[in-house]
């Protein structure tokens, strides 16, 4: 019985010394397996110069997302006379026969896309200038400032020709909390800013692009990040798409491209037969490396193949065109099961064929020197240079064993000259909807549009106007603004027509 | 010695001086109504407490003292007193009870209380109102039991999680899934836990009680307590069913005639497909192909028993559930022991021990044909398509490689699909067919060992301390694979010349151990009972994901064998380890004044490792009172008036239950080139707190034949940890803001309405609730489910559905015309409005039980009304967009000018801007049913056979009758699993209920 008392005794010292642990020890975790970022308060955003690459190495990766490897090819060809939706989900269908909202989700989805692609060049230019580690050389740092910057000017080129007055935001934020959420406030609920207040942001980033970015060279490696050549292909494109073009802007930096020390592939094939990556026309160029890489290029597996219902199905109007050689690089038929509302007979169904190869490691083009030069062209036809604008299209054509064009007749002829040959060089490549829009055509070409449609029973085949002919207004050129992102801000407007 | 002793002592020498003798009493118990000896009954001396129990053959002995009284009592039977005389053999027949209510001890967590005694608001759910039931989850069996708690068995799919959410919808994005405490070790899964196990559940409902509970005690805190061996009393129980299962109703499709009508007006390019040669004389039922009749299958072994020193529970338990769609299955085998030890006078030990395998099958469900989705493929799979490659007319064998080929494929490039064995394409969702997707391979394994050690030492007289240290660990393996060679995902294919099969392997262990200790103080004086509990908790929490995927298997494999895998894809193929810890400190008072007056008060301080330096600490009292009325001396008369009781109380609680174990920082995505954060640092993220004021009233009249209890609640949830992403994509913040509140009443009537040979019970409960958002977040609305259809908005419920409301199909057109409803003359996002709500206006279940001689009926009705659903299924099945077939109802659609109907034309209205099939109330249906549950018939043999000492022989029928306007498979439904307060109420091509029925038998011996 003592002993009882006795252990008794001990285990009332245990039981109350246990009670009185103190255990707060316990509550600080910190993450194991997982990488913390840090506030952007910290002065530590970028602790290193690994961090520093890792952080460019996001933003090269925007090129491996979403909207660059799918949706920029689906406005750019589905959009236009040049492709129809293809495969079955009904957003895809809307966008390819105007018939868009603003729940649409390919349309929020985009709008995402481009706002994150800006934080992730705003991570770079707030802070690389604050990385002390050695390892990143100054060089290095001014060269990731003028990557991120073309980046950021792509990113926000696209996002003011989808939706006209965009967002800017300079800020990168990874910490919010009750003490800085006032300051926050404009980066949390950005407004829309003029087009032309973002076109003016575009310009002041690509020309720290092309004071900071690194040279060009004829080195595939300098295809696949933003150089000065790529800043001055981008600038062309921009004067000429802002709301008053610049087409001597335009015709000076299609020359600095052209003077770059770029040239024409002699075969058309070879830009797209994945033996010629990084050839001497391409001037930035989207490098694919596959499952696990900086960027798996997934693309081709969305528009080329029979395993299931692809997008992006080319038209009737681009299967039509007699341009034999470019189209056997632009379309390949293969057999197939199922059927499409623009191809009622489809025993062989029309893919996509720019982009082949299907294991991540398809290139692609942003910016090649076929574009500049054509680009020039219509700068030129604006300016009253019709016979140098014809040149330049018969250089293309020369390419491709076809005969010149006949000299157009007047600036509106050219324009449409210089517009068909780049349907024809071009298409599949994500242009046509913002080359139409660019040079105000998108209606008028829209409206020609017709499909064939089979009757089994009585076996005639007749032509039939694309279902949004006679429908089309300027509001359905630009996109409405995403009914999530416009109710969750008080900041934002709809664009008229939505 | 206590003063009560003393007494007793003195009142003894006082007895003894007068009249009494010591005896020997003898006897025999047996029940009044069968008959039988009852074993295990006490006998006590009434005034010493002292006492014994009766033998297995009823028989008892016991030394007393003339005119004492002995008392004999036993679970179920009304207790007995007699006064000793002379006489020296005693028979006594005990008489069963149903309604000895005030005898039932709560388990109000780290303690127990009389029920009579408590001052919240408690539900208690015994196993009878459940055992005989074909049922897999604990979910199950308190469906429509349990006033406040409402439960939805989201589909028909054995092995499914079940939404269970207690007084409402509490919070947003924390779970609002209650958490359970499974005999003392707390945990928020009860899967595999066998329900044979189970003894009962309690349901503590308000923050008074649950406050104990300070960790994600808010959404409610489930008790459930597991068999336990008693001395002396040894049994053997043998239960076991067997049935079978069918869909309860289908939806009807067109046939292939009035498909080929339908694609004519759709496209001609769908007419052409359907009436290709390849197709020749092909018409397939696809319903008939996929759904099947499931099959129930349950065995369970236990044995309950031992000595005074070492009691005993043991059991073993299997169940096996064939769903009705292939290969849907869940299978459990489990093993429990339970001991108790009283080692020392003072020392006394709990060991539970719980092994559990489960098996699961999926059957994707809840996903649209093209994205493998079974129940929708077979719904909009046309009939012209067959199932598998060789049904095909007109294939081409190439000579060269002996492989069959399109007849359109004129250089041999495509011979996927079109070889024997292989699932014939199908053109409408993405070239698979329903049975292709029923080939698919996900399983998921699951081991979980749960166990529980608890010392109670007694310190000193009436303090006692209780430790315990639990584990519950748990891990499963997911296994998904797609072959490479039958059907098209799996396969390689011209763009994708080396993918040979698709496997991923998801192992997740979930480790928890919890080490808790409290102290327990009782004070008894005259009128006055005091307890006191002071504890405190540390609770360690380890996930761990090791996730393998890639691709590359060999062509004949059909099951996951990952040392066949050629190449794993390194994005997909990572480890994660999280980490979290809780602690906390508690403790509760409660006093009790001559059994009239009872005041209880507790108080938990919760810590979280998962909250932000500084706001890591949460406080959560609760105060609660009781008056027993009943007890005041102005109600003599017992019989008539048994109880009344008034309660009411005020309690905090907490919940962080949605956030991630490093929630207040910034963390990299795993498995992603971006370097953007997944989530914004938040140094400021704490608690949700809700904060709930319960009053309540429990009556009993007839000496409790009649009983009823009201309570009434009022439940603010502040500070609600919610989510918002600024600019609509990239990293989101969880912050706190936001107030939501619920508010309810609910009723509970028992009755005894017969009583006699022949036994009638009835138990009602309904439950009335309102919810509505007092404040919103960042976001002045926020989105969610099906393409948006869920809106939260301030001063509105949770659950609202929003869309467009149709105005009509335009007899001229054949449109479909929605209505202006913000009057600016154009169809926009903005004419969209809450077209309905998917939380009920109330829910009643109700049981009636009928016993005559051996004969026993239960009859379990379920019921919700006034819930709305949104049927996305329908959207699929009535928009006549695209190949895939339709239901019947489109039979009524427009097809000549004049015509009135509500079902537009067929095709794409190129004109609107606003499709169709855009979300709208033409997709709302009033989800409101009344269901007979459960219906049990069952017989009680009085003289078992073979030597059993108990025999019941049952059968059951589940989801027999239900009476509802909705048009789906059934209105219980939700195709979002997750126990969120968004996404209720939307049916999206959903496993169908099933209508079950078993045989049983269960026997003791």
């Amino acid at each position: 019985m003592k002993n009882l008392l006795i252990s008794r005794k001990i285990v009332s010292t245990v039981a109350i010394a246990l009670l009185l642990t103190s255990c707060s020890d316990v509550l600080n975790t910190e993450p194991i397996t997982d990488i913390v970022a840090q506030s952007q308060d910290s002065g530590n955003v970028l602790k290193d110069a690994a961090e520093a690459e890792a952080a460019m190495n996001s933003v090269y990766a925007i090129f491996g997302d979403e909207y660059f490897q799918f949706d920029y090819f689906y406005l750019g060809d589905g959009g236009a006379d040049v492709a129809y939706a293809g495969a079955d989900v009904q957003e895809f269908f809307q966008i390819d026969e105007y018939r868009i909202n603003s729940t649409n989700y390919v349309v929020a989805r985009d709008w995402g896309h481009l706002v994150d692609f800006e934080k992730r060049c705003n991570k770079i230019l707030n802070f690389v200038n604050t990385v002390t580690d050695p390892a990143l050389t100054q060089t290095r740092k001014d060269e990731m400032i003028g990557q991120a910057s073309l980046f950021r000017a792509f990113t926000r080129f696209q996002g003011v020709q989808i939706w006209g007055d965009f967002p800017i935001v300079n800020k990168y934020i990874s910490s919010i909390n009750a003490a800085n959420f006032d300051q926050l406030y404009p980066d949390l609920y950005p407004s829309r800013k003029p087009a032309s207040e973002v076109y003016d942001a575009i310009i002041a980033d690509c020309l720290v692009a092309l004071d900071k970015a690194p040279a060009s060279t004829a080195a595939p490696s300098s295809k696949y990040i933003p150089t000065k050549g790529a800043a001055n292909a981008l600038l062309a494109k921009v004067y000429a798409s802002k709301p008053n073009p610049d087409w001597g802007k335009v015709i000076q930096y299609s020359d600095a491209v052209i003077n770059g020390g770029y040239s024409l592939l002699p075969t058309f094939d070879n830009l797209f037969d994945n033996a010629h990556e990084g050839n001497a026309e391409s001037i930035w160029e989207v490098n694919g490396q596959g499952a696990g890489t900086i960027i798996n290029s997934w693309c081709t597996n969305v528009f080329v193949g029979n395993n299931w219902k692809k997008f992006n199905t080319p038209s009737h109007t681009f299967s039509n065109a007699l341009d034999t050689k470019r189209r056997a690089s632009s379309i390949k038929k293969l057999p197939t099961t199922f059927a499409d509302p623009y191809w009622t007979t489809y025993t062989q169904f029309p893919n996509p064929w720019k982009m082949r190869a299907t294991d991540g490691t398809q290139n692609f083009y942003i910016f090649r020197l076929a574009d500049i030069i054509l680009l020039k062209a219509e700068a030129l036809a604006h300016n009253g240079d019709l016979a140098g604008a014809m040149t330049l299209v018969n250089q293309i054509r020369t390419r491709v064993n076809l005969a010149n064009v006949t000299p157009a007749t007047s600036q509106n002829d050219a324009i449409n000259i210089i517009l068909k040959e780049r349907f024809l060089e071009l298409a599949f490549e994500g242009q046509r909807w913002f080359d139409l829009k660019r040079e105000g055509k998108s209606i008028e070409i829209l409206s020609q549009q017709t499909y064939p449609v089979y009757n089994s029973t009585t076996q005639i085949t007749t032509d039939t106007p694309m279902p949004y002919v006679g429908n089309l207004t300027t509001n359905d050129l630009v996109w409405p603004i995403p009914q999530t992102v416009l109710d969750n801000n008080p900041n934002l407007f709809q664009n008229p027509g939505y | 010695m206590n003063f009560k002793n003393y007494l007793t002592l003195l009142f003894l020498f006082i007895a003894s001086t007068v009249t009494s003798q010591t005896i020997v009493v003898n006897g025999k118990i047996t029940d009044l109504k069968s008959k039988q000896p009852i074993a295990g009954v006490n006998v006590l001396i009434k005034s010493t407490k002292k006492g014994t129990i009766s033998d297995l053959n009823g028989n008892y002995s016991i030394k007393v003292t003339t005119n004492e009284v002995l008392t004999f009592s036993n679970v179920g039977y009304a207790t007995q007193e007699v006064k000793v005389s002379k006489t020296q053999t005693l028979n006594i027949a005990l008489i069963e009870e149903s309604n000895k209510l005030e005898e039932v001890v709560i388990n109000v967590g780290y303690g127990t209380q009389k029920k009579k005694n408590l001052t919240n608001a408690v539900a208690t759910i015994k196993a009878d109102s459940f055992d005989d039931r074909p049922i897999y989850s604990v979910g199950q069996a308190i469906q429509g039991n349990a006033a406040g708690v409402n439960v939805i068995q989201p589909s028909g799919k054995p092995g499914v999680g079940l939404n269970i959410n207690i007084r409402g919808l509490n919070s947003i994005q924390s779970g609002v899934n209650p958490l359970y405490v499974i005999d003392g070790v707390q945990t928020y899964s009860t899967e595999g836990i066998n329900t044979e196990d189970v003894v009962d559940i309690q349901i503590l409902k308000d923050a008074t009680a649950t406050a104990i509970y300070g960790v994600n005690g808010s959404s409610g805190v489930v008790i459930i307590t597991t068999k336990r061996g008693k001395a002396n009393k040894n049994t053997f129980n043998f239960s076991t069913y067997y049935g079978s299962s069918k869909i309860v109703k289908n939806i009807n499709v067109l046939n292939l005639d009035q498909y080929k009508t339908l694609m004519s007006e759709v496209s001609s390019a769908y007419l052409n497909q359907a009436n290709q040669t390849l197709y020749n004389g092909i018409n397939t039922d696809w319903r008939d192909l996929v759904f099947r009749n499931g099959i129930d299958k349950n065995l369970d072994f236990s044995y309950s028993g031992g000595s005074e020193k070492i009691k005993t529970f043991a059991s073993l338990g299997y169940q096996d559930v064939k769903g009705i769609v292939s290969p849907s299955l869940f299978s459990r085998l489990s093993g429990r022991l339970n001991l108790d030890i009283d080692a020392t006078p003072w020392l006394k030990a709990h060991v539970n021990m719980n092994l559990i395998h489960t098996k699961f099958y999926n059957t994707s469900d809840n996903n649209n044909a093209n994205q493998g989705g079974v129940i929708l493929s077979t719904l909009t799979t046309p009939s012209f398509l067959p199932v598998y490659a060789e049904e095909l007319q007109g294939r081409v064998l190439n000579p060269a490689n002996g492989l069959y080929y399109s007849p359109y494929d004129n250089t041999f490039s495509t011979p996927g699909g079109f070889q024997n064995g292989q699932f014939s394409l199908n053109p409408s969702a993405s070239l698979e067919n329903p049975v292709s997707f029923q080939s698919r391979v996900e399983t998921t394994n699951t081991y979980r060992y749960l166990s529980n050690l608890g010392l109670d030492i007694t310190l000193l007289r009436n303090l006692v301390w209780k430790t315990s240290s639990n584990v519950d660990m748990s891990r499963s393996v997911w296994d998904y694979f797609i072959d490479s060679y039958r059907s098209n995902a799996g396969r390689n294919s011209a763009t994708d010349p080396t993918l040979n099969g698709i496997g991923k392997q998801h192992t997740t262990t979930y480790y928890t151990w919890n080490f808790e200790n409290t102290l327990n103080y009782s004070l008894k004086s005259g009128n006055h009972d005091l307890t006191f509990l002071a504890g405190n908790s540390v609770q360690k929490f380890r996930y761990h994901l090791n996730q393998i995927e890639g691709t590359g298997f060999a062509t004949d494999l059909r099951e996951l064998d990952l040392s066949q895998m050629m190449n794993p894809i390194a994005q997909y193929t990572y480890e994660i380890i999280r980490d979290k810890n809780y602690v906390s400190y508690f403790g509760r008072a409660t006093y009790n004044y001559k059994g009239k007056y009872i005041v209880n008060g507790v108080f938990r301080s919760s810590g979280s490792s998962q909250l932000a330096p500084g706001h890591k600490w949460g406080y959560f009292p609760g105060v609660s009172g009781a008056w027993i009325i009943s007890n005041e001396g102005i109600f003599k008369d017992k019989k008539t008036i048994s109880e009344i009781k008034l309660r009411g109380g005020w309690g905090k609680s907490g919940n962080i239950s949605g956030l991630n174990e490093y929630a207040w920082y910034s963390l990299m995505p795993v498995g992603s080139t971006s370097t953007n954060p997944s989530n914004y640092e938040n140094t400021d993220l704490t608690w949700e707190t809700t904060t709930d004021i319960n009053i309540g009233l429990d009556l009993g009249f007839l000496n409790n034949r009649i009983k009823f209890t009201a309570d009434a609640f009022k439940r603010k949830t502040n500070d609600l940890v919610r989510s918002f992403q600024p600019g609509g994509n990239g990293p989101s913040l969880i912050y706190n803001k936001g107030v939501l509140e619920n508010k309810g009443l609910e009723f509970v009537l028992n009755t005894v309405n017969l009583k006699g040979n022949f036994n009638w019970n009835t138990n009602f409960n309904i439950t009335l609730l309102r919810n509505k958002v007092l404040q919103m977040g960042y976001n002045p609305v926020d989105y969610s489910g099906y393409e948006s259809v869920n809106r939260i908005e301030l001063d509105q419920p949770l659950g609202n559905f929003y869309g467009y409301v149709v105005d009509r199909v335009n007899p001229a057109t054949g449109r479909l015309e929605y209505k202006d409803i913000n009057g600016d003359g154009a169809i926009t996002p903005s004419d969209r409005t809450i077209i309905g709500n998917a939380l009920p206006k109330y829910t009643f279940g109700l049981t009636n039980t009928f016993s005559y001689k051996g004969f026993s009926l239960d009859v379990l009705v379920t019921s919700s009304q006034g819930n709305d659903i949104f049927n996305a299924t329908r959207i699929d099945l009535e928009g006549m967009q695209g190949p895939k077939n339709q239901s019947a109802a489109v039979l009524n659609r427009w097809t000549t000018v004049g015509q009135i109907t509500d079902i537009p034309r067929a095709g794409v209205d190129n004109f609107a801007t606003i499709p169709a099939t855009a979300n709208s109330n033409r997709w709302i249906e009033d989800g409101s049913y009344v269901r007979i549950k459960a219906t049990t018939l069952g017989y009680n043999f009085k003289k078992p056979f073979l030597g059993l000492s108990s025999l019941k022989l049952y059968a059951t029928g589940q989801n027999l009758v239900t009476w509802t306007k909705y048009s789906g498979f059934d209105p219980e439904v939700s195709s979002s699993n997750y126990n969120s307060g968004t996404g209720q109420g939307i049916d999206y091509g959903t496993y169908p209920q099933v209508r079950t029925f078993i045989v049983g038998l269960k026997a003791g011996f």
